[in-house]
C-alpha cells in the first residue's frame, strides 16, 4: 500500500505541496512590534557642566500602534528536488510570490487579536505540473508576558487549502490548531537568539494522507551589521505524524538569510534553506537544498 | 588600481584631519603633549595626534580641524587626540561636536562608550564615573560599548541617551526638546553660530510638527543641568521654580 503510493519522477508525493509550502512559505505570520522600555536607573550628583548642556525637557512619544500589516513577496528558488523525493530528484527553479494580509488589534497591553489571509503560489519552471497556491485563513490571540523574560504565546486556528494554479481546484484543505511559544534571549541589542516551540494540530483534513500533526523545535540567531543589513540563521526539528498509517517523519530544516532593507518597507534577501526528511517509510526520505533570493514589500497602518 | 584608491583616499582622509587648529579660547585652557608640560594654549595654536586639552572650572573652548569638523569643550574637560585627531578620548567634561557633510568619520570614546558620525552635530559629557550622556541636534549619531559586540543603537536629531560609563547594555533613549537646549547650552549661546544651524533648526521645526501631531507630548520633566535629575515644572513650555525631584529613574516612562 505504501509503496503503491511512491511517486513516479517528478511527480510530487502526498503531501510533497505541503511540505513545500511549509519550508519555503511564510510560516512564521507577522507580530506586533512591541518594544518593550528599558529603565535607565538612577545617577546622582551635580556636574561642573550643567550650564554647558543646558536644559533638556523630556518629549514624551506617543506611540501609535498599526493594527494592519499588508506584505507582498516574491522569493525564487534554484532547488535541487523539486517534487521532494527519495531517487529521482530533479532540480528547477521555483518562484514563489505571495502576500499577507494581517489585522493585529491590541486587546489589552500584551494581549493582541490576530486575523489575517496569506495567499502564496509556487510557480516551477520545467515542471510545471508540480505548480500549486496555498490559503491560510488564520485567526487567534498573541499573548506576551515581558515578566517571563518576553515570553511569547500564540494560538490560533488555521485553514489552509492548497490548490492547482490553473482552475483553483482543491488538492488538500486542512483545519488545524497551532500552539505556538517563543522565548527571546537578546545577546547585544543587534544580536538575539530565539528558541520556540510549535504545535500544529490537524483537526480535519481532506484528502486524508497528507493530514499529519507537526511538533516543532526552532531556533533562530539574528544579527544587526548595519542599520539596514542583518544576517539571521535557524535551525527547525519537525515531528510529521501523519493520520493515515503509521507514518512518522523527522524533518530538519537549516535556513541561512541575509537582509538588506533598502526602505522601511523595502527588504531584499539572499535566501538558502536545506532540509533533511526521514520517514520510518523510507520512499518518503528525501533531502533538499534552496538557494535564492527575495524582494519583499511591507506596508503597516 | 581599485585598491590603491582606497588606501590613497583613506590617507587623505586621515591627513585631513590630522591637525587640528584651537579657534576659541575662554579663560583657562591648557595644551598638554608627551613632549611638553602643559601650557596655556592661544588661539590660531594647533595640535596633533597625542596631544590634550584640559579646560579649567570657567574654561571653554573652541577646535576646529583641517576639514571644518568643530568641537567645543566645556568647564573642567579634557580631552586627547589619536589615530590622526580622528578620535577623540574624552576623559572628562562636556563636548559639542559639529561634523560637516564630507567630512571624515569622528570618533569619541569615554570609558567603555563610544560615539560616531560622519555628519551630526551633538553633545556629550562624561561626569566621572557617574554617567555619560549624549545628545543628537542634528543627524545621525552611532551609540556603541567598545567591549561588547553589537551593543550598539543610532540616536536620531533629539534623542537623548544617559548611561553610566562603565555600563554593559545601552538603555533606550529618550526624546528632549531640541530648541530650548538650544536656548539654554552655553556651548552654543557663547560661541558662533554653528554652521549646522539651519539643520538644526529644521529638526526643532519638525519635532513641533510633532508635537502638532500629537506623536510628542511635552512633558513636565526637565533636567535643568543638574547632573541627571530630573525636575517637575508647572507647565511645559515655562521654566517656574524647579521642585527637585529624586534623580532620574524611568525617565522615557514618567507621565
Amino acid at each position: 500500500m505504501i509503496l503503491a503510493g511512491q511517486p513516479t519522477q517528478g511527480q510530487a508525493p502526498p503531501g510533497s505541496a505541503q511540505n513545500r509550502a511549509q519550508l519555503l512559505g511564510r510560516q512564521a505570520y507577522p507580530g506586533p512590534s512591541a518594544t518593550p522600555s528599558a529603565e535607565t536607573e538612577g545617577y546622582p550628583v551635580t556636574s561642573p557642566n550643567d550650564k554647558d548642556i543646558g536644559e533638556q525637557q523630556i518629549l514624551k512619544r506617543v506611540e501609535e500602534y498599526k493594527p494592519f500589516t499588508i506584505s507582498v513577496y516574491s522569493p525564487v528558488y534554484w532547488t535541487s528536488n523539486a517534487a521532494l523525493v527519495s531517487s529521482g530528484e530533479q532540480d528547477d527553479v521555483l518562484v514563489a510570490p505571495g502576500v499577507t494580509l494581517m489585522y493585529e488589534p491590541r486587546i489589552t497591553e500584551t494581549l493582541y487579536a490576530q486575523v489575517g489571509v496569506v495567499q502564496q503560489f509556487f510557480f516551477y519552471n520545467q515542471l510545471t505540473e508540480l505548480n500549486f497556491a496555498s490559503l491560510d485563513v488564520i485567526a487567534g490571540l498573541h499573548y506576551y508576558l515581558p515578566q517571563f523574560h518576553n515570553l511569547s504565546l500564540r494560538g490560533y486556528y488555521d485553514y489552509n487549502r492548497l490548490t492547482d494554479t490553473d482552475n483553483f481546484d482543491e488538492i488538500f484543505v486542512d483545519h488545524s490548531i497551532i500552539l505556538n511559544a517563543e522565548l527571546p534571549f537578546r545577546i547585544a541589542r543587534a544580536q538575539q537568539l530565539l528558541a520556540g516551540v510549535a504545535l500544529n494540530l490537524s483537526f480535519e483534513g481532506n484528502p486524508e494522507s497528507p493530514r499529519r500533526n507537526n511538533y516543532s523545535l526552532y531556533g533562530t540567531y539574528d544579527v544587526a551589521l548595519s542599520r539596514s543589513f542583518s544576517l539571521d540563521a535557524g535551525f527547525q526539528f519537525v515531528v510529521r505524524d501523519y493520520y493515515s498509517g503509521d507514518r512518522t517523519d523527522v524533518n530538519e530544516i537549516l535556513s541561512v538569510s541575509a537582509n538588506y532593507r533598502v526602505r522601511d518597507w523595502l527588504t531584499l534577501s539572499a535566501l538558502s534553506s536545506f532540509a533533511w526528511n526521514q520517514s520510518n517509510h523510507s520512499v518518503f526520505d528525501y533531502s533538499v537544498a534552496n538557494i535564492g533570493g527575495g524582494v519583499a514589500l511591507t506596508l503597516k497602518f | 588600481m581599485l585598491v590603491c584608491l582606497v588606501v590613497t583616499a583613506g590617507c587623505l582622509d586621515a591627513a585631513q584631519l590630522e591637525e587640528a587648529r584651537v579657534t576659541q579660547v575662554v579663560k583657562d585652557v591648557k595644551l598638554g603633549s608627551l613632549q611638553a608640560a602643559p601650557r596655556r594654549v592661544a588661539v590660531g595654536e594647533n595640535f596633533r595626534d597625542g596631544d590634550s586639552i584640559n579646560t579649567g572650572v570657567t574654561g571653554r573652548s573652541e577646535l576646529t580641524f583641517s576639514d571644518q569638523t568643530i568641537a567645543r569643550l566645556g568647564a573642567k574637560t579634557n580631552v586627547s587626540f589619536s589615530n590622526g585627531t580622528r578620535t577623540v578620548d574624552l576623559g572628562e567634561g562636556a563636548m559639542l561636536f559639529q561634523i560637516p557633510k564630507g567630512a571624515g568619520r569622528l570618533k569619541i570614546e569615554t570609558a567603555a562608550i563610544a560615539v560616531a558620525s560622519t555628519e551630526a552635530t551633538a553633545i556629550i559629557e562624561r561626569h566621572g564615573q557617574f554617567y555619560v550622556k549624549v545628545l543628537v541636534l542634528e543627524g545621525t549619531v552611532r551609540c556603541y560599548l567598545t567591549n561588547r559586540l553589537g551593543e550598539s543603537l543610532l540616536l536620531q536629531p533629539g534623542q537623548i541617551l544617559i548611561a553610566k560609563p562603565d555600563v554593559t547594555a545601552l538603555p533606550e533613549p529618550a526624546n528632549f526638546d531640541i530648541a530650548r537646549e538650544m536656548k539654554t547650552c552655553l556651548l552654543v549661546r557663547e560661541f558662533q553660530p554653528l554652521p549646522s544651524q539651519q539643520r538644526i533648526e529644521s529638526e526643532e521645526q519638525k519635532q513641533l510638527n510633532l508635537i502638532a501631531k500629537g506623536t510628542f507630548i511635552p512633558s513636565n520633566l526637565v533636567i535643568l543641568g543638574r547632573g541627571t535629575q530630573v525636575t517637575l515644572v508647572n507647565a511645559p513650555s515655562t521654566t517656574p521654580p524647579p521642585k527637585p525631584l529624586t534623580n532620574i529613574g524611568h525617565q522615557s516612562r514618567t507621565p
